[in-house]
């Protein structure tokens, strides 16, 4: 599931639920969406509500970062549960995208 | 004696099935909550390379798992009778993908190396791949 809100500039995308190749593809259409929209020069992603992920979500994470780097927009993740933060870990996406 | 067989049809909704249902099988020993958390991850990435590599997404395809648990440590075997892997040692390489394209992270045989304690993969070319991983559940 995604829930977002745009305050200041920042756009916070929340992501809950799992994440994994079979809803990917509804995670990727919600997010590219708000990213065509604009109206926003910061984006978070918000993963306190993932229960789980896998590494279909971490291409679907760089995937994104991708697009909103070339629009020159900064990138963040905020408080990742437990689940998604070990995947980030072992996948060095933190060392792309900081933690916030 | 303690052993799980199931086959299903290579279908993504078979990848929480196929995670959970071990996850579950996994409860009767007490492990923690983490180490049933990295056994369903590594469960769900060797579920998708067989769906998504093994047979590219043609739901026909059939994936067989099996499982036992033996003093404690799960052993699980994912197969697949799909296209192979031709090269197993590049494949199991970081960031190695074949499907860059689709948004793939070429992590997945990472993440089960990290998340599991073993890890050993067969494959012969246009007959299939062969998971098995281990990993110790209490103690």
């Amino acid at each position: 599931m995604l829930n977002h809100d745009i305050k200041n500039g920042t756009l916070t995308l929340k992501m809950s639920g799992e994440i994994d190749h079979s809803n990917a593809p509804k995670f990727r259409i919600g997010t590219d969406s708000l990213i065509n929209h604009g109206g926003f020069n910061r984006f978070i992603f918000d993963l306190s509500g993932i229960t789980f992920m896998d590494s279909t979500a971490v291409g679907f994470l760089i995937g994104r970062y991708k697009i909103l780097k070339k629009l020159g927009i900064p990138v963040y993740f905020h408080n990742p549960s437990r689940e998604a933060d070990k995947v980030l870990k072992v996948s060095g996406l933190y060392t792309i995208i900081t933690k916030i | 004696m303690d052993i799980l067989n199931i086959k299903v049809n290579a279908l993504s909704a078979n990848e929480s099935f196929l995670r959970s249902t071990v996850g579950a099988y996994c409860t009767r020993t007490n492990p923690s909550i983490e180490t049933i958390s990295d056994i369903k991850t590594a469960i769900s990435e060797a579920v998708t390379n067989a769906i998504v590599h093994g047979y590219s997404g043609d739901i026909k395809g059939i994936i067989d798992l099996s499982a036992k648990i033996e003093d404690n440590v799960l052993y699980v075997t994912i197969s697949d009778y799909g296209k192979g892997i031709s090269n197993v040692e590049q494949a199991l390489q970081d960031f190695y993908t074949t499907k860059a394209d689709e948004e793939r992270s070429g992590l997945g045989f990472t993440i089960m190396q990290s998340f599991m304690d073993t890890l050993e993969v067969s494959s012969i070319l246009g007959e299939g791949t062969s998971v098995k991983m281990s990993k110790r559940l209490v103690g």
